[in-house]
């Protein structure tokens, strides 16, 4: 069975080397999609070893390409063992951020967890969890700050937990009458937890807690 | 010299033997001369999704030598052009066929005088099954888009493709060294990917015939049963997965659609594609025998007909 030995890392994520920033973005996405733990495409056809070690050189492929300094480092490397051509360079520098084409649309079928697992290793995504985590009162606008900055749409969860999208939105809003019961609204706290990799108990909990609060003044 | 599919597949109730039974009505309205062959050895159901009770001749005949040649043995079906050979009076230690007969019978495939010829497998693994499926380059599997079915499908996959890298070595001249590895069926038996290091190591001069010899095996594949909800691109991600991690290439035939009355049409006894020719699945269906028997061979009205 053939592996990624021997192939680069445009090779592994199957990209051109002139590859924009949304482009690795998406073909990483893909590759998760296909090797994730939990990808119906390749179920069962890798040893749980064959799987890790696929995953971990499409992971290293991902985090130099989608580092400007590493991938510049990188294709330096290249050039010099004379696996590429210098016309590698050529690439157009990225544009600023604010001219970037918008957030390629979400990959319907991609293996969800998976993507949330490695987004999860992100310093950005553990602050933003810890913080959550720390606070007493959970409000809907953390949940979703997390969602946004994990990248998952409200579509994606609805598809896993079958929660309904306007009852997410509700939750997220904060709008507390719009609500399912509580003992469904405690259920789908967690399972959204679930999704978003943070601790469902203490996530339900805070967030009921707001809850109680903002109710309070409306009884007045 | 016929075009031989066999249709396998690991899981059962996958719907191998509907396949068969619908692909090969289909050839045989284009005008191909098509012959279905039940080798669900102990597990023979074929002629009943082909409406016919009792075969009058079968397999059993064969191997008993009571007829010479396979040809005899075999029945017509209501579909003119289609022919059938049955393995249902098959005596109940035929699942496992004798390697001498094995052989006898697959020569005997190949030399058939038909256009095509369809052998309908049975489920698993079983090395008798996997010969059958490795008679002909042109496999095809069948599965379902469910983890149970992909995960048999995989498992089928690589032990027709392990038993061929052992046909091929020891069919040839190998280092010793690898004969023996290839051989080596007890509890460390190796694995698919260790084969092509030991070559690697034992025998660099061979690794291209290998690697050639493996990459002549196709495998094509049909995804069954598949819903509105199912990710449309799942066969041709399949695909590319394969290709980048077998030697062998493999080719995605297409999707079939899932349809409630194709239970009505095995229940009635009819074949489904020619009971609801307008549906969506008999459409699926048509596509694919547009990939692997596109038009009626031309040449075939001046081959002599024993």
């Amino acid at each position: 069975m053939k592996t990624f030995e021997n192939q680069n890392y445009y090779e592994i994520l199957k990209l051109p080397f002139d590859a924009d920033a949304s482009a690795i973005q998406r073909a990483y996405r893909e590759a998760l999609e296909i090797y994730g733990e939990n990808s119906l495409v390749t179920y069962e056809l890798f040893s749980d070893e064959q799987r890790g070690d696929l995953l971990q050189a499409i992971d290293e492929a991902y985090h130099t390409l989608a580092d400007e300094s590493k991938r510049a480092a990188y294709n330096q490397m290249l050039v010099h063992a004379g696996l590429a051509d210098p016309s590698i360079f050529a690439r157009k520098a990225e544009k600023p951020a604010a001219a970037a084409p918008a957030r390629p649309a979400p990959v319907k079928h991609r293996d969800l967890q998976a993507w949330v697992k490695q987004k999860s290793k992100e310093e950005e995504i553990r602050q933003l969890t810890a913080e959550i985590l720390g606070k007493d009162i959970i409000a809907g606008s953390d949940l979703k700050r997390l969602r946004e900055a994990l990248e998952v749409e409200i579509g994606e969860i609805y598809e896993i937990t079958r929660i309904s999208a306007s009852t997410i939105r509700s939750i997220e809003a904060n709008q507390v009458n719009d609500l399912p019961a509580e003992v469904f609204l405690k259920s789908f706290l967690k399972s959204l937890a679930q999704i978003l990799q943070i601790d469902p108990q203490r996530t339900a909990e805070g967030y009921l807690k707001y809850l109680a609060l903002a109710k309070r003044p409306a009884k007045k | 010299m016929p075009v031989i599919f066999p249709i396998g597949g690991g899981k059962g109730g996958v719907g191998k033997s509907f396949i068969s039974a619908n692909l090969g009505a289909l050839m045989a309205k284009r005008g191909h001369r098509v012959i279905l062959i039940d080798l669900d050895l102990g597990g023979s159901n074929l002629h009943t999704l082909l409406g016919i009770k009792s075969p009058a001749s079968g397999l059993d005949r064969f191997l008993d030598k009571t007829e010479n040649r396979l040809e005899q043995v075999a029945v017509p079906t209501h579909i003119s052009n289609l022919s059938f050979i049955s393995s249902l009076h098959c005596s109940m230690e035929i699942a496992n066929l004798y390697h001498a007969q094995k052989i006898k019978l697959i020569n005997a495939i190949q030399r058939l005088s038909y256009d095509c010829v369809l052998l309908d497998l049975g489920a698993g693994t079983h090395f008798n099954t996997l010969d059958f499926f490795l008679a002909s380059d042109r496999g095809i599997f069948v599965c379902t888009p469910e983890p149970t079915a992909i995960e048999n499908a995989f498992r089928f996959i690589k032990a027709a493709y392990l038993r061929k890298l052992k046909q091929v070595i020891s069919h040839n001249a190998f280092h010793k060294i690898v004969k023996d590895a290839a051989q080596d069926n007890g509890p460390q038996a190796l694995r698919y990917n260790d084969i092509v290091d030991i070559v690697l190591k034992y025998d660099p001069g061979m690794e291209m015939f290998l690697r050639d010899s493996i990459r002549r095996l196709q495998f094509k594949f049909i995804l069954n049963q598949f819903r509105k909800n199912t990710d449309s691109a799942l066969g041709e991600k399949i695909k590319t997965v394969c290709n980048r991690h077998f030697y062998s290439p493999f080719e995605f035939l297409g999707h079939i659609d899932y349809d409630e009355r194709v239970t009505d049409s095995i229940l009635s006894k009819n074949l489904f594609t020619l009971q609801f020719p307008e549906s969506k699945t008999a459409t699926d269906f048509r596509a694919i025998v547009d990939q692997l028997a596109p038009k009626r061979v031309a040449s075939h009205t001046t081959v002599k007909v024993p």
